[in-house]
């Protein structure tokens, strides 16, 4: 996918997603892990002993969240999508590598999606859409940046 | 606007009905054969019921009809729906009549798009006459569009004999589940009437073997006939109708089928034929829109039983830029097969860990002496995957040219796939961290409903797919969703 099909220039997310994927995954397993926490307090107070389950629980749980910063670091590091006359090109993942090629008459419509967070760091999320599928999703994206990106793909090939 | 036909509320009605009542028929039967019952049961059945009479309200309220090029059905009580379809866009037209339907002379009509799985619109009954009215009318926009197939406009029926065979040789399906189900079954009862019974005092055990293998070729051969009667009373009366820019192909003895396929909306070819069905030098055909076919699944027959040689005419017949010779078939990487085989044996060696470790710790001894039956059962699978990886790889190809993209593989059933490159939306690769030192990795081509996947193939070859799908492309650029509603014509 390198010769005739790049021109456009590679564009990568705002490095402001990665504190959102991190406030997000210390939600989720700040939650796991407090509940895995009064579980072992329960055990400590009510039971005098701590059953092996339980510690291995809390230190996968807290291993898993060290993994998820740099799993979402590499995540950002191998995101990038790039906008050619002719097509939409996606990369993501980091040990599963993905590709795809959107030819962008075909693109139906793109929605642009914000959570909570995303909006506390002024941030959006790309979602694009033929016919028949969802093509895939940019995350991380400056508002104004979106809606230029939307207006470009919904225009179809761009004429030259 | 158009109403139903009044016949909705018993053809809509009586498999509810029966459906309500046949979950507790046991239980009926069983409080009427002690005299002890309560007749509880019917109060359940009763609620079943309940649910039919949505079908009653649906002809009072569904009404249909086509306004200024959409087709418009409007229905509901109390949440009312009203849903238009742009004519051109709409994929395939379904008909189906089953034998209630058939008494009453309607039928259900489905109606897909692109947008969704399952049927966009569905008409549980309207009259023959009705059904075909509204055929004529969503023709319209397909009619102007033209003919690809003016000059040989005609009726294909199967033959008897070519069903027949067909049925032999093409429904390797349930034979498969009845050899699975007759060869453990048999082997098991065997084993359970020589440990419970003292067979070996009363018969020679040469008389207990003969009988355990005629019992399995018996539960075999059953499955066969079994098949072969589901399969000519699916696809008996095949039938297929040529009309400009549209193929009409009905199928069913007991259920009938029709399915209306725009020749514009063809997105892939499939070409199979089963290990009979080559030795009778036959194959099938079917072809798949940007829709699904109700119960006939994402894809139709358009051939049954013709002549292998002749499948590359009949795909021809509905993708006309499709040229068999200009498809430069090539192998995958060898680096596919090891990568399988490791696949294989790492999955394999989790089983035998897990059935072995099943084994050791008192499960076989809930297996009384058919402890055989596991190293075997596993023994034959592990065989099978490799030989499937070891053969399979040889049989699979894919082809690249101009126009097409092409896969193909199978050991026992064949399989050639092929999709007009013009009718390819996206270009998606992937490959785990392994498969990039070779570089290889796997792609599959999406277009609006249908997609085709290549196993494995060079990096290097992506970049051609990728530039050949966006020329493809670009010579429809802009009149892709009317492409055949008479307007597109570059």
């Amino acid at each position: 996918l390198n010769q005739s099909v790049s021109s456009g220039s590679v564009e990568r997310p705002n490095p402001k997603v990665l504190l959102v994927w991190k406030l997000t995954n210390a939600i989720a397993f700040g939650i796991a892990l407090s509940i895995a926490v009064l579980v072992a307090l329960g055990f400590l107070l009510f039971a005098q002993r701590l059953p092996a389950v339980v510690w291995i629980v809390i230190v996968v749980l807290a291993s898993l969240w060290g993994l998820s910063f740099l799993v979402s670091q590499k995540q950002w590091e191998n995101w990038s999508f790039q906008v050619t006359p002719e097509a939409l090109e996606m990369k993501q993942g980091w040990i599963w590598k993905h590709r795809r090629v959107v030819a962008r008459d075909r693109i139906q419509h793109v929605d642009i999606n914000s959570g909570p967070f995303d909006r506390k760091f002024g941030l959006v999320q790309v979602v694009v859409y033929t016919a028949g599928t969802t093509v895939g999703m940019i995350p991380g994206l400056d508002p104004l940046r979106a809606e230029a990106l939307r207006d470009q793909l919904m225009a179809g090939r761009s004429v030259e | 606007m158009n109403r139903l036909h009044p016949a909705t509320m018993v053809v809509a009605f009586l498999p509810k009905l029966f459906e309500a009542f046949r979950q507790v028929l046991p239980f009926l039967a069983v409080s009427l054969f002690t005299g002890r019952g309560d007749n509880s049961e019917l109060f359940f059945a009763a609620i079943g019921i309940l649910g039919g009479f949505g079908a009653i309200t649906a002809y009072w309220t569904t009404q249909y009809g086509i306004l200024d090029g959409h087709l418009v059905c409007t229905s509901g009580w109390l949440f009312k729906r009203d849903r238009r379809i742009p004519l051109d866009h709409i994929q395939n037209v379904n008909l189906k009549q089953g034998i209630l339907e058939r008494a009453f002379n309607v039928v259900t009509v489905e109606i897909e798009t692109a947008a969704s799985s399952g049927a966009e619109l569905k008409l549980q009954v309207v009259t023959e006459d009705a059904a075909n009215e509204l055929r004529g009318q969503l023709a319209v926009p397909v009619a102007s569009v033209e003919s690809l197939t003016e000059r040989d406009q005609r009726t294909y029926r199967i033959s008897k004999q070519d069903l027949i065979l067909g049925a032999m040789t093409e429904n390797q399906g349930s034979q498969v589940l009845f050899a699975l189900i007759g060869t453990v079954g048999v082997a098991a009862l065997s084993q359970f009437f020589f440990r419970f019974f003292q067979f070996k005092e009363l018969v020679p055990s040469w008389v207990i073997w003969s009988a355990s293998i005629l019992g399995i070729l018996l539960v075999w051969g059953f499955g066969w006939v079994y098949g072969a009667i589901q399969y000519a009373v699916k696809y008996g009366r095949f039938t297929v109708a040529r009309e400009p820019g549209l193929i009409r192909i009905s199928h069913g003895i007991l259920t009938k089928l029709q399915f209306a396929v725009r020749l514009r909306r063809v997105e892939i070819a499939i070409v199979s034929s089963t290990v009979w069905q080559r030795i009778v030098r036959r194959c099938t055909v079917r072809v798949g829109t940007a829709g699904t076919f109700g119960e006939e699944g994402a894809t139709v027959p358009l051939a049954l039983m013709i002549p292998a040689d002749s499948a590359d005419s009949a795909v021809q017949s509905v993708l006309p830029t499709f040229d068999e010779s200009m498809l430069d078939w090539k192998p995958l990487p060898r680096y596919y097969m090891l990568s399988q085989a490791t696949r294989v044996l790492l999955t394999s060696s989790l089983f035998a860990g897990i059935s072995l470790g099943l084994y050791y710790t008192g499960f076989g001894r809930l297996l009384q002496g058919l402890g055989w039956l596991i190293p075997t059962l596993f023994g034959s699978y592990l065989f099978w995957l490799v030989a499937g990886v070891v053969f399979g790889y040889r049989k699979m190809a894919y082809a690249v040219s101009n126009e097409f993209i092409a896969s193909r593989g199978g050991l026992f059933t064949k399989t050639v796939y092929y999709m007009p490159l013009a009718k390819v939306e996206t270009i998606g690769t992937t490959e785990p961290p392994w498969w990039r030192r070779r570089q290889v990795t796997r792609l599959i081509a999406t277009g609006m409903v249908q997609s085709i996947v290549l196993p494995m193939i060079p990096e290097s070859a992506v970049a051609k797919i990728a530039n050949l799908m966006l020329e493809r492309n670009s010579k429809i650029a802009g009149t892709f969703i009317d492409a055949d509603a008479g307007q597109a014509s570059p």
